[in-house]
């Protein structure tokens, strides 16, 4: 919006749009209003249709009524040829109500038996063309074919006097007028008999069509536009039901809004891995070989969208929308009832259909339509095998510029064909555009094939660095833990292999260890169970001694007592006694010492 | 319908032989004024003034040169006897005119 979108207002400038989609924004708003653009091309570039539908849509948007004038076919071919479109034009040349029509087409196609002879000027045709412009008030003219009557006037004097004259004729009416010409096949030669048209005109726009790996490519480059900083580059275009489409590269700055909100990728592991999922309006590209779960992982993603009510569209080239949902119902991803719906659609191509160019704008205007939240592109890289790699590469470019500009949550998958070098760099190229790069595996352990995933790149996360598995089952998707890849992008079975080794390695010590440990401590048990016994033993045998001992004690008493008991009753003697009890205390004395060992 | 301006020569019942033109014109510009002075000199030469001309003035009369696809001016039209011959241009290269009308230009000398 502002001053800066449409700088032909700074100017003074007026334009006068052309509502051919994507043509208004590379021109900065169409062609110049009340001035001459030349429209070049060569033979079937387009430049028929740009300049009808350019009318059609002046009438049916601004309801502004305009005059075709056709010198090169009849009229009644070209209501036939545009009758493919969906512009109604018999409605616009013949209202209903009998009012003025929006659309006059004048036949001026020159009989070939026409004979010339000397000098002649254009007045008969301006003179008529004045009446109906005084009649329709029509604010827009086509000229198809200012080339066929070039070639009439047969003299480059009473050419250039005769555009002249057209041009002033065009300024006195102050009409905006479109001027169309042939070109060689390529477009870029003007014949240079015609040179000083490009001099006269305000705005030259070339058309050129060529082919490229058998895929027709269509291109538009506005080579001139006065009093107008329009870029200059080619840019494709299509002829769709609704005419031209011209694909608008947006904006060269890149400005749009950036969001802090993360959304589900459909797996909850993953999630956790992503820290809380994609962020809403970033580009993920899914890479993997055929077979790795991409449109799984896609699928799951659209699943999860339209669970929280989101505008989803799906595409997918070379497989049918109808198949990639029944495969997932076995997975217990249901997309139909969003199909159904209208939440989610799917969208499916055949490559070789079209150019790469047609894909791109075929896209947009599926965009246009759905006007979705999330998208999916599965697989991005089939529009490689249409229209050559560089054509491939700024379609992906360019649409994922789309999306972001959009704010479209988007998620591609490519194919990683290494065999093919061309191919595979192309992902390549591509995963430096998008913000997260998850790729996807086989990986082989214990003899079986698993999918692995690892998440090579993911902007502004702080994401798991490690590879999980990918588990697909009738329960749906779920990620396990694999082992740790020590932060390392994996690539290739080998080097799954050699982690498993590794890993295989690590666990086998830890089991020792943990056996080892057991061990000893089994053994240390063991040990104090023997000592315990032993201890006990020992206090057995002391017990038993002091009972031992006790009882010798009690028995000495009681023989000292009788003993003394005799002494008395014998009467004195003491010597005798005293004699007699040293030898004794001596015996007991060496008796105690061993009772108490 | 067509109401023509600057008539000459107004139709009359044409005799078989009577060739019967209908020259557009675009007021005085300067070809149109040699078309017609052109024309009129053929006509004198070549026919013996035994043609019958409907002068148009596209400018004043636009829509009367729509059926003829008249876009180019001036246009000389031999409406009769068929088949009909056009021709563009002032007309100053009598040769051409001639061959478009079936005179061959061998007549020039002998008439």
């Amino acid at each position: 919006m502002g001053g800066k979108r449409n700088p032909a207002h700074r100017a003074g400038l007026q334009k006068a749009p052309t509502a051919i989609s994507g043509f208004d924004e590379i021109s900065g708003g169409g062609i110049p209003a009340s001035r001459t653009t030349l429209l070049l091309g060569g033979p079937g570039s387009g430049k028929t249709i740009f300049a009808l539908q350019t009318l059609v849509n002046a009438a049916r948007t601004y309801n502004e009524p305009s005059i075709f004038v056709a010198f090169e076919e009849k009229s009644a071919h070209l209501i036939a040829n545009a009758a493919s479109f969906d512009w109604e034009l018999d409605s616009l040349i013949a209202p209903d109500e009998g009012g003025t029509p929006l659309l006059t087409i004048v036949d001026t196609r020159l009989s070939p038996d026409i004979v010339v002879s000397g000098d002649y000027d254009l007045s008969g045709i301006l003179a008529l063309l004045d009446t109906y412009v005084r009649q329709t008030g029509a604010r827009r003219i086509v000229f198809d074919g200012i080339d066929v009557l070039l070639t009439l006037l047969d003299n480059p004097n009473t050419e250039r006097r005769e555009i002249y004259r057209l041009r002033d004729w065009l300024l006195e009416k102050g009409l905006t007028a479109i001027l169309t010409a042939k070109t060689d096949d390529s477009g870029r030669q003007f014949p240079s008999q015609y040179s000083f048209m490009q001099f006269m005109v305000d705005c030259m726009v070339v058309l050129t069509h060529t082919f490229s790996d058998r895929v027709s490519l269509r291109r538009m480059t506005i080579v001139k536009y006065r009093g107008s900083d329009v870029g200059s580059s080619e840019v494709p275009f299509a002829i769709c039901s609704s005419g031209i489409e011209v694909s608008s590269p947006g904006k060269v700055e890149m400005n749009y809004q950036v969001s802090q909100v993360r959304i589900s990728t459909g797996i909850d592991r993953l999630n956790a891995m992503l820290g809380g999922g994609f962020y809403r309006g970033s580009a993920t590209l899914l890479s993997g070989a055929p077979g790795t779960g991409k449109t799984t992982l896609a699928a799951s993603f659209c699943h999860a969208a339209c669970q929280r009510q989101e505008r989803t569209l799906y595409i997918s080239f070379d497989e049918s929308w109808a198949e990639i949902i029944r495969n997932l119902n076995t997975i217990h991803v249901h997309l139909q009832p969003f199909v159904a719906s209208g939440l989610l659609r799917m969208y499916s191509a055949r490559t070789e259909a079209r150019s790469s160019d047609e894909h791109q704008i075929r896209i947009e205007e599926l965009i246009a339509e759905h006007n979705p939240a999330c998208l999916v592109i599965d697989p991005l890289s089939a529009i490689i095998k249409v229209g050559g790699v560089g054509a491939a590469l700024s379609v992906a470019r360019y649409l994922l510029r789309l999306a972001k500009t959009k704010g479209i949550t988007l998620i591609f998958t490519s194919l990683l064909e290494s065999t093919e070098t061309m191919i595979e760099a192309t992902p390549l190229e591509i995963s430096t555009l998008a913000d997260t790069w998850i790729h996807l595996t086989y990986l082989v352990r214990a003899g079986e094939r698993n999918w692995g995933l690892t998440i090579v790149k993911s902007r502004g996360t702080a994401h798991s660095r490690q590879v999980r598995e990918l588990l697909i089952s009738d329960q749906g998707v779920t990620l396990a833990d694999v082992y740790t890849a020590g932060g390392e992008v994996l690539m290739g079975t080998a080097r799954w292999e050699r982690e498993r080794a590794d890993s295989l390695e690590k666990e086998k010590i830890r089991h020792e260890t943990e056996r080892k440990r057991r061990e000893l401590e089994a053994f240390e048990a063991e040990i104090k169970e023997k000592i315990d016994t032993l201890a006990r033993e020992v206090e057995t045998r002391r017990s038993e001694l002091n009972t031992l001992l006790e009882e010798s004690e009690l028995r000495e008493k009681q023989w000292r007592q009788t003993t003394e008991d005799i002494t008395s009753l014998r009467g004195g003697g003491a010597e005798y006694a005293g004699g007699g009890k040293p030898k004794r205390t001596l015996k007991r004395k060496k008796g105690q010492k061993g009772g108490v060992r | 319908m067509r109401s023509s301006t600057g008539v000459r020569r107004p139709r009359k019942a044409r005799a078989s032989t009577t060739s019967v033109f209908r020259q557009y014109i675009a007021g005085k510009s300067p070809n149109s004024v040699r078309a017609l002075a052109n024309f009129k000199k053929i006509c004198a030469r070549y026919l013996n003034d035994d043609c019958s001309t409907e002068i148009v003035d596209v400018l004043k009369n636009p829509l009367a040169a729509f059926d003829d696809q008249v876009f180019v001016c001036p246009m000389l039209i031999r409406v009769s006897p068929l088949p009909r011959r056009i021709i563009v241009g002032d007309l100053r290269d009598t040769a051409k005119v001639l061959d478009a009308l079936g005179i061959g230009s061998t007549n020039d000398g002998e008439e």
